[in-house]
């Protein structure tokens, strides 16, 4: 029985490894060939005749070199990250308390509100901008990063509210509801009991409205023109696709070098959620 | 990227500023006021050269010469028109916004630019025939945007692989049976694009107007696109992709016919010559066995489409009209430098505001006889609407793909050519059903 | 009693700023995107008039609608099953110990957080029709020959699932990390307790985890859903809606009409024309989602 056992064992874990191997090179074989292509010259790149994934001719840093020295990509970085922490930050403060209020506190106000927020989900984006861009005009935001600071959250926080409430509610009532009868109100409850627990789903709000900035490409390019006030996802494409010739190397070294650190700081964020549970769960 | 001014203009600027702020009493007229800036929006030219010559040379010393602040923000192509959605949504933007085909539905809100098409007339010559029906309204009799280029759309292709074979690909006939005898020969296939993007748009209309087919009549009230002459080009072109294509023109983008022509893998493409201009740079080598045609011959006339046609409109809002204006009008009298700083990408849309066309081109460093042909562009070159104007309805048909689609049917055999002309009518019938009352 | 420990006024006050800040940025514009689509607006305009059904009845005489509209449900439905399937399996192993989990999490995340403009245009190059190392390496493989490379976005199948897949390799990550997440938050002693019952993985999974996941499952679900409907960046960088319309969903053909063609009303008609059964379908999950009470 104890060598059936482990036979089973074993299987299951070249099981996990072959699943787990597959994900990661399916999921991460552009960013190989965007790593190549950084590095490639335009004769190697395309050359019909050579093996894509590796390098046939010499190593360039010419694509590199255009990059950091042709446009304004350090400036894009550090505006993306600037509008990034602004709208984690607004859509922590909104997004927390309405969270919490959707999952417990159910009030007679508390789920056409809840439900009122997302449905302003359901309008495409695809329009939106038009009467949205007179709002900024009005306001006398074009061109500022402060538009994008603004109008990001309206999309951050109605998935943001509604993920934290989904957390908020796989905790037990009881952990509270043991601390109110022991005389704690319901704000001290929250803040020093719900919140710590429920980091998880807290960093997976931060994750997705960070990431969700990095990604927005329509507001910010109708709000913004001038190159110096512009974000990664807007500058890039516009400097380096050049009616119909694109920069190869030269945008996927961009796309590389935003995503890797953001990369990284989320797999440190996931080692922190992660590590009080798979104590427990694995025997 | 933003331009900044002279240290005197600065203060100057600032003066005006300083004298508004001290109060009510000393009189400063708004245009005076407003006048200190001028914002253009522009595509991020496919020549980087041109932008470096537009951005840090001719702009910094025109803003010098006119006491004018100015700033040239780019947009890639893609986003141009959403761009210009957003901000006459917002009813502020740019004072000077560039596109790169004319904008029809915009008429309302942009300013007649008749005057300045006057003086430029006056002193650079006629616009020429494409830019005007292009960009003039004849039933407002207005211009709604003022052309300073436009773009060529020649044929590129292989002289050595037509030289194996004895023939030039001066006729729609010629490329269907020089196409055949090529793949026969090498195994190199034609590349027209049959897709939802720009290339396939204008090559096919030259197609179709070469066969004596057109869009619409010459009053732009009616769709004419289901007529024999349509079925006709059809078919021809569904005979070329079948003899001589592959599958890959359906799934091409406006980079796509550049890539396939520069790796050598494809003996011939329609495209401005960006092409011809990227092989030069990657692949000196090969690109000597590459030239340039004009577009080919159908049993009607020879023609193709403007690839590109560069229109600076001024909005209604704007807050800067007059120097908006003055700009384009000295930008068209400086189009000997920017023809050469765009690498005969951009063609004058006034015929003599670029001296000895044909001696400049014959002075390039790499195809001095192919660059050649291009001095007779405008002859063989019309715009979409032809013969009629761009109209709103035009427009709209044309970002809809409604042409592109109607040749993908009948390629992909979906449809017959009479069927897939049918529908793109009834398409167009709709269109123009909402644009004309 | 404080004010402030009064349940029935404590929520209102929670939930109210994060209403009003949506509301007050996405209100206007809504209602007048509705107004729109019910008027024979242009992109310039000056005076509208109202024309009631018009653009709704003019967009359903169109084939390339109708075809859109199919496109549509394919896109979000396929596209969705499979991003919620393979999140869960990918969140299972991840919840597991194993050696080089740090540099593969690393790896499988990067999709999500690269940007998207940016990255489909590396997809662009990946399914090139010349060029595409994808093909180069089914080729490598034996899969396909040197002649026969398929044509991601030539093909009207092939095309739908090349935008399928860039959308779920998209969002895969994500999904996978909520629903990680969500494991995380499940109590460790109901795992322990279950253990000692002797439940094996599979019971375990569907009688113990499933249903304390529900509430996230469903709301991750949801959102995933909405986002491939109103979302149309992958679509519209690959392949602006081609072959011969064969990918156009209803929010690229909106943004060709109304932007590209501008024809303003025209495009919020089309943009908005699910939008009375969307409500209908979030209502109705969105309250199951809230009732359903972790026992």
């Amino acid at each position: 029985m104890a060598a059936a056992g482990s036979v089973r064992k074993a299987a299951a874990r070249v099981g996990l490894y072959a699943t787990v191997i597959a994900f990661a090179a399916l999921l991460a074989f552009p960013f190989y060939w965007m790593l190549i292509a950084t590095f490639k010259t335009d004769r190697d790149l395309y050359n019909l005749k050579n093996n894509p994934l590796i390098f046939n001719d010499h190593l360039t840093l010419a694509n590199l070199t255009l990059l950091f020295t042709q446009t304004l990509y350090v400036t894009w970085l550090w505006n993306t990250f600037l509008v990034g922490a602004l709208v984690v930050l607004i859509t922590l403060l909104l997004a927390l308390p309405a969270g919490y209020a959707l999952a417990r506190l159910t009030g007679r106000w508390g789920e056409p509100l809840g439900i009122g927020i997302f449905l302003t989900y359901l309008v495409p984006s695809t329009l939106l901008f038009i009467p949205m861009s007179r709002i900024v005009a009005i306001l006398g935001l074009q061109d500022s990063l402060w538009s994008l600071v603004l109008v990001y959250p309206s999309f951050t926080i109605p998935f943001c509210v509604w993920l934290l409430m989904g957390f908020f509610k796989s905790i037990p009532k009881d952990i509270e509801e043991a601390a109110m009868v022991d005389g704690c109100s319901r704000a001290r409850a929250i803040v020093q009991i719900i919140m710590p627990i429920s980091l998880a789903g807290i960093l997976s709000a931060v994750i997705f409205a960070f990431t969700l900035t990095i990604q927005e490409f329509t507001y910010a390019l109708t709000f913004i023109t001038s190159s110096a006030q512009q974000t990664v996802s807007v500058g890039v494409p516009t400097n380096l696709v050049r009616g119909d010739v694109f920069f190869w190397g030269s945008l996927m070294a961009a796309c590389l070098i935003t995503s890797v650190p953001v990369a990284i700081l989320y797999n440190l964020f996931l080692d922190r959620f992660i590590a009080g549970f798979t104590v427990g769960a694995i025997k | 990227m933003t331009t900044h001014l002279t240290r005197r203009t600065f203060l100057k600027a600032a003066g005006v500023a300083a004298a508004a702020a001290t109060g009510p009493t000393i009189f400063v007229p708004t245009a005076r006021a407003k006048s200190d800036t001028l914002k253009i929006a522009q595509w991020t030219h496919f020549v980087p050269a041109f932008d470096e010559w537009f951005d840090k040379k001719y702009v910094p010393e025109w803003g010098a010469r006119n006491g004018v602040k100015v700033t040239v923000d780019h947009i890639s192509v893609n986003d141009l028109r959403a761009r210009a959605a957003a901000e006459v949504s917002a009813k502020k933007g740019h004072d000077l916004f560039g596109f790169l085909d004319p904008p029809p539905a915009y008429e309302n809100v942009v300013l007649p630019m008749n005057d300045a098409v006057q003086e430029c007339e006056k002193k650079y010559g006629k616009l020429v025939n494409l830019a005007q029906r292009a960009t003039y309204n004849p039933k407002s009799k207005q211009y709604f945007a003022l052309s300073d280029n436009w773009v060529p759309d020649p044929l590129h292709y292989r002289k050595d692989a037509w030289g194996e074979i004895g023939m030039k690909p001066d006729t729609w006939e010629h490329i269907r049976e020089g196409s055949k005898k090529i793949k026969e020969k090498n195994g190199m296939p034609a590349g027209f694009g049959i897709a939802q993007e720009l290339d396939t748009n204008m090559m096919l209309r030259g197609l179709l107007w070469s066969y004596g087919a057109q869009e619409q009549d010459e009053g732009s009230t009616r769709p004419m696109i289901n007529s024999k002459e349509t079925v006709e080009a059809i078919k021809l072109m569904t005979a070329i992709y079948k003899e001589s294509m592959t599958a890959e023109v359906f799934t091409w983008d406006p980079s796509s016919n550049n890539r396939f022509f520069v790796s050598g893998k494809g003996h011939i493409i329609q495209n401005a010559i960006s092409a011809i201009r990227t092989m030069e740079k990657q692949f000196p080598e090969e690109a000597k066995k590459a030239g340039l045609m004009p577009p080919a011959a159908g049993p009607k006339r020879r023609m193709g489409s403007e690839h590109l046609l560069h229109c600076y409109v001024v909005w209604k809002f704007g807050e800067n009209p007059e120097m908006a204006k003055k700009f384009v009008v000295d930008l068209i009298g400086a189009y000997n430098d920017a023809f050469l700083a765009s690498e005969f990408y951009n063609f004058p849309s006034f015929s003599k505001s670029v001296s000895d066309i044909k001696g400049k081109l014959a002075a390039d460093k790499f195809h001095p006889e192919d660059y050649g042909i291009l001095a007779d562009a405008e002859k063989w070159s019309a715009y979409p609407g032809y013969p009629g104007h761009t109209t709103a309805a035009i427009d709209e048909c044309f970002n809809t793909f409604v042409v592109p689609d109607m040749f993908a049917r009948v390629a992909k055999g979906e449809m017959s050519a009479e069927d897939s002309a049918k529908q793109a009518e009834a398409d167009m019938k709709r269109v123009f059903a909402k644009w004309i009352k | 009693m404080r004010l402030l420990d009064r349940e029935g006024f404590l929520g209102p006050v929670m939930i109210l700023p994060a209403v009003l800040y949506v509301l007050a940025l996405v209100g206007v514009p809504f209602c007048l995107s509705l107004y729109l689509a019910l008027t024979d607006a242009k992109i310039a305009s000056s005076e509208l008039s109202f024309v009631g059904l018009e653009n709704f009845r003019s967009a359903l005489a169109s084939p390339t609608f109708i075809k859109s509209l199919g496109n549509t449900f394919i896109f979000t439905f396929v596209s969705q099953a499979l991003v919620l399937v393979l999140g869960k399996v990918l969140a299972t192993c991840l919840t597991k110990d194993f050696v080089g989990k740090s540099v593969l999490r690393f790896l499988i995340l990067l999709p999500w957080v690269a940007p998207i403009s940016l990255g489909t245009i590396g997809w662009k190059w990946m399914l090139d029709s010349l060029y595409s190392p994808v093909n180069w390496v089914l080729q490598a493989l034996h899969v396909v020959g040197k002649n026969t490379w398929p044509m991601w976005f030539g093909e009207k199948d092939l095309a739908m699932a090349a935008v399928i897949a860039v959308h779920v390799w998209r969002l895969l990550p994500f999904s996978a990390v909520i629903i990680l997440a969500g494991l995380t938050s499940i109590p460790r002693e109901i795992n322990e307790a279950a253990d000692v019952d002797g439940a094996g993985f599979w019971r375990r999974e569907l009688y113990v985890v499933l249903p304390l996941q529900r509430p996230i499952l469903f709301v991750a679900g949801l959102f995933g859903i909405i986002f491939a409907f109103t979302d149309m960046t992958v679509i519209y960088v690959l392949k602006r809606g081609g072959p011969a319309q064969a990918t156009q969903v209803l929010a690229s053909l909106a943004f060709f009409t109304g932007i590209l063609g501008g024809d303003l009303a025209g495009g919020a008609a089309i943009s908005l024309f699910l939008f009375p059964v969307l409500v209908v379908v979030a209502v109705a999950m969105l309250v199951i989602a809230r009732r359903t009470e972790v026992t």
